[in-house]
This record gives C-alpha cells, structure tokens and sequence, in this order.
C-alpha cells in the first residue's frame, strides 16, 4: 500500500481536515494507495503577502520534512501557492507534488492558454511566481478573480448561492474576453465548486487537489521523483530547528 | 475499466510492458496498434503531412470504438491536435507530455534522441513554448558514450530508440510510453479531456476519407 502525506497549508481541527479530505472524493484513483492529511504547525492568517510566504514556505517545510522517514512514499501540498515545494523537494527522495505547477503544465497538455481563476485578487502573487519559475507567463491567458473574500477553514460552506455563480461569471469572461480554452481553479479552497463550474463551462477546468493525487500516484508507480540536480540537498538539514519552531508556533 | 487505445509508429519496435508490477490501475486495459506511415522514417515536413494523415485514420473511430482514451507512442505527436478535434476523450501523447511533465521534476529538460526524430523534436519544443526550458536535444550515435554528455542534465527524456543510452543514473528519466498511458489513466479518473475552444471540431467530418486515403496504412497489432 502506497501512502500519501497531503500538507495542509494552515492549522485547523479535524472538521475543517474533514473538508480538504473530501478532495478525494472528485478523483477516481488506483489500487494500493492511501492519503493522510496534516495541518501545519507555522502558517500566516492567510496568503496575501510575501511575509505570509515566507512563514507558509517553513510551516510547510516543517510539516513534511520527516514524510519519508515516517515510510510515506509521496507528499502532496494542499495549496496552489506551490510554499514549501522547492523546500521539501531538497530534503526528500520521495515525490513532492505542488498543485499550482502541476495544473499549469497539465493544463497545456489540454489546450494552448490557460486561465487562473481566483477568489480574489490578493492571491495573484502566488500565480505570477509559479509562472515565472516555469516561464510560461506566454501560455497564460489571465489571471482573474471573483472578487470573493475566501476563508481557509469553513471554505465555500453555506455561501454557495452567491459564490458559484460569481465563479462562473468569472469563469466565463476567461474564455470569451481573455481566449483561455483551459481554467485552473486558483485555490484548492476553491475544490467544492468545481462539480458546478465544470458543468456549465465550455473548456476544462482543473481541479488542483485531486489533480496532485493522481500525479502523486503516477510518481510512485513510475519510480519518477523530483530531479537532485534541480533541487539540491542542503549541507545539513535543520529538523531539530525546524521542529522547535513548530512547538514555538504551536504554543502561540 | 479504462480502455486506452495505444497507437505507435510501425517503424519502430515500442511495446509497452503491462507488467505485473501493477504500473497500470487493475481495470485499465490497453490496446495496442502499429501505423504504417507512407514516408518513413519522418525526417522532414513531407513525411509528417502523411504520418499525419496516417495516425488522424487510425484513431479516429476510436471513441465509436468504446475506447476511452487515446494515446500516441511516436514522439513527434503526429496526428495529435486533428485527432484532438475529431475525439471527445483525451489523447495524451508522448513528446507533448513527457517535456511538459520533465518540468513537474526540475527546471529544464534534456531530450535524447535518434537522428529519426531530432528534427521533429526542435519543432515540438519551439512550437510548444519550451525553447528556454529544453536544455538540449542530444541525439544519440553508434557507440557513443552518452553518460558524459548526459551528467549535466537535471530531468532526461528518452524519445524513442534510445532507451538504456543513460545507463545508471540519478537523474530522473521519463519514459514517454508509460508515462503517457499513466496520465491517460490521470485524466480519466480526474474527468479530464482536452479543451473544445483549443481543438474546434470540424463542420464536416471526413472519416470516410481519411479513411480511403490511409488505405490500409495501418496494421492492427490488438
């Protein structure tokens, strides 16, 4: 059996868990595979910032430096920020998946442009550094959001109504103002109103989380990991530092 | 159950090995055919314009078929945006896939090549976007040590004909054939096909054809 460590970007009780947990719930997945979900210790309030960057970069860090040796055979991060990617991936043999590179790339094995749908317009920042790593800012047709305050816990509950169609209207002037022909959702916040996205769009809309999971498993099966040459180990791995700093930030 | 339709160049001896390593989901099942391309092998535009027209034959009743994916072995990705048009389920095929998903594992990628597919290749790379994320196309000669050339490389792809040139390395190696029917399997499980705005389907089909035209092009290897 396969084991997956999925980090989840923010702390948060077992209902909220509960939430990121029914990602799985939109993939079909393949025999001999199992998903564990982690909160972060070390997290921002949110990702609206280069500061919350640098604590989301740590917290995730911290949360799955110890994936491998705990026997997990692949680690999938819960945000499409892609934090703490580059980092683990330095520290880990095993595949570290981050949902914001993978949707690109997938998304341009289904079309030529491809939009980012966001919530709002403060998470654009999180998108522009992904694109400028893989310098593929050419093959994005936009970026746009809905305008939407999001909450990383409670996620879409209870504002459906108002939410999904402000989504889909979003959605919609991507294709028909901004000429993408593939949508990626922006968040994996965002997982609950793909069903209704999907539906009612005329291009393919990624869904980012359950995306990762299927790749995660592809990783495993391939014997495909992250390349060392492109991630290099650092001289000394701080787990002792990084693991007080997590009971530091726990105990705040 | 997933059944994937695999088509691969008839010039070249690929075969994908549906081990018992459980690679592949339990349910999915792929059925393999060789095209026949009238101008081989596909060094040059003629040849493509038929490899082509060869490949758009032999998969277009794929769907009409029960088939629920497509995927295409030769890494010049002949026939794949028509064969995109014409079919609602996803074709994933190899050299689009493999160089984008090389960029999931490192920054750049190198290509290793035979001199069959190296011009086709420089094409797919600039046509695709990649120019600044390809690291080069090395193509492979007879009794060539490849490992020197190769140390330097962040992520291998290993187009067809090459396979075992890398010898024992650390460096990440995609193998297009499994690979592609991997993510076919992805994007089956995920809902997935590919975009209706980027692919248009045509006004008119032209199965019949494409069909005469192809003659018996292709040879059936299921």
């Amino acid at each position: 059996m396969a084991r997956v460590l999925v980090v989840v970007p923010f702390p948060m009780d077992e209902g909220n868990v509960a939430k990121r947990r029914a990602q799985l719930d939109a993939v079909r997945l393949g025999d001999g595979i199992s998903f564990d979900y982690r909160p972060v210790r070390i997290a921002p309030a949110n990702y609206v910032s280069q500061q919350d960057s640098v604590l989301a970069d740590v917290g995730i860090l911290e949360a799955g430096m110890t994936a491998q040796a705990e026997g997990y055979d692949a680690v999938c991060i819960d945000t499409v920020s892609d934090s703490g990617m580059s980092a683990l991936r330095s520290v880990l043999d095993i595949p570290v998946i981050g949902p914001g590179r993978h949707a690109m790339l997938a998304a341009l094995m289904l079309g030529e442009r491809f939009s980012i749908l966001a919530m709002w317009d403060r998470w654009r920042h999180l998108y522009t550094k992904t694109l400028a790593e893989l310098g593929l800012q050419h093959k994005c047709a936009s970026i746009r959001s809905a305008g939407l305050q999001p909450n990383n816990q409670s996620l879409l509950a209870g504002k459906e109504d108002e939410f999904f169609p402000a989504l889909h209207k979003a959605a919609m002037r991507c294709v028909e103002e901004d000429g993408a022909d593939v949508i990626l959702l922006g968040s994996t916040t965002m997982h609950e109103a793909h069903a209704y996205l999907a539906e009612r769009l005329p291009v393919p809309i990624i869904n980012p989380g359950p995306l990762t999971y299927r790749l995660a498993e592809a990783a495993i099966k391939l014997r495909l990991p992250h390349s060392r040459a492109s991630y290099p180990s650092p001289s000394d791995v701080s787990n002792e530092r990084l693991s007080a700093m997590g009971a530091i930030a726990q105990g705040l | 159950m997933s059944r994937i339709l695999l088509l691969s160049p008839a010039d070249l001896q690929l075969s994908l090995d549906q081990d018992g390593e459980g690679t592949f989901d339990a349910d999915t099942q792929v059925v393999h055919r060789r095209v026949a391309y009238a101008s081989c092998p596909p060094i040059g535009a003629h040849d493509w314009a038929l490899a082509d027209l060869a490949v758009l034959a032999a998969g277009q009743g794929a769907q009409d078929e029960g088939f629920d994916a497509v995927c295409l072995a030769d890494f010049g990705d002949f026939g794949a945006n028509a064969l995109r048009s014409v079919l609602d389920i996803p074709v994933v095929t190899a050299g689009r896939a493999s160089m984008l998903h090389a960029l999931t594992l490192g920054s750049r990628f190198t290509v290793l090549a035979t001199v069959r597919d190296r011009n086709r290749i420089g094409k797919l790379v600039h046509e695709y976007g990649l120019d600044h994320q390809c690291a080069g196309i090395i193509v492979m000669e007879q009794g060539q040590a490849m490992e020197p050339l190769l140390r330097q490389a962040e992520v291998l792809v290993m187009a067809p004909g090459t396979a075992g040139a890398a010898g024992e390395t650390r460096v990440p190696t995609v193998d297009p054939l499994t690979l592609t029917v991997k993510l076919a399997e992805s994007f089956l499980g995920l809902g997935l096909t590919h975009s209706r705005v980027a692919y248009p389907a045509p006004q008119v089909s032209k199965a019949d054809l494409l069909t005469a035209l192809a003659g018996d092009g292709f040879a059936r290897g299921d």
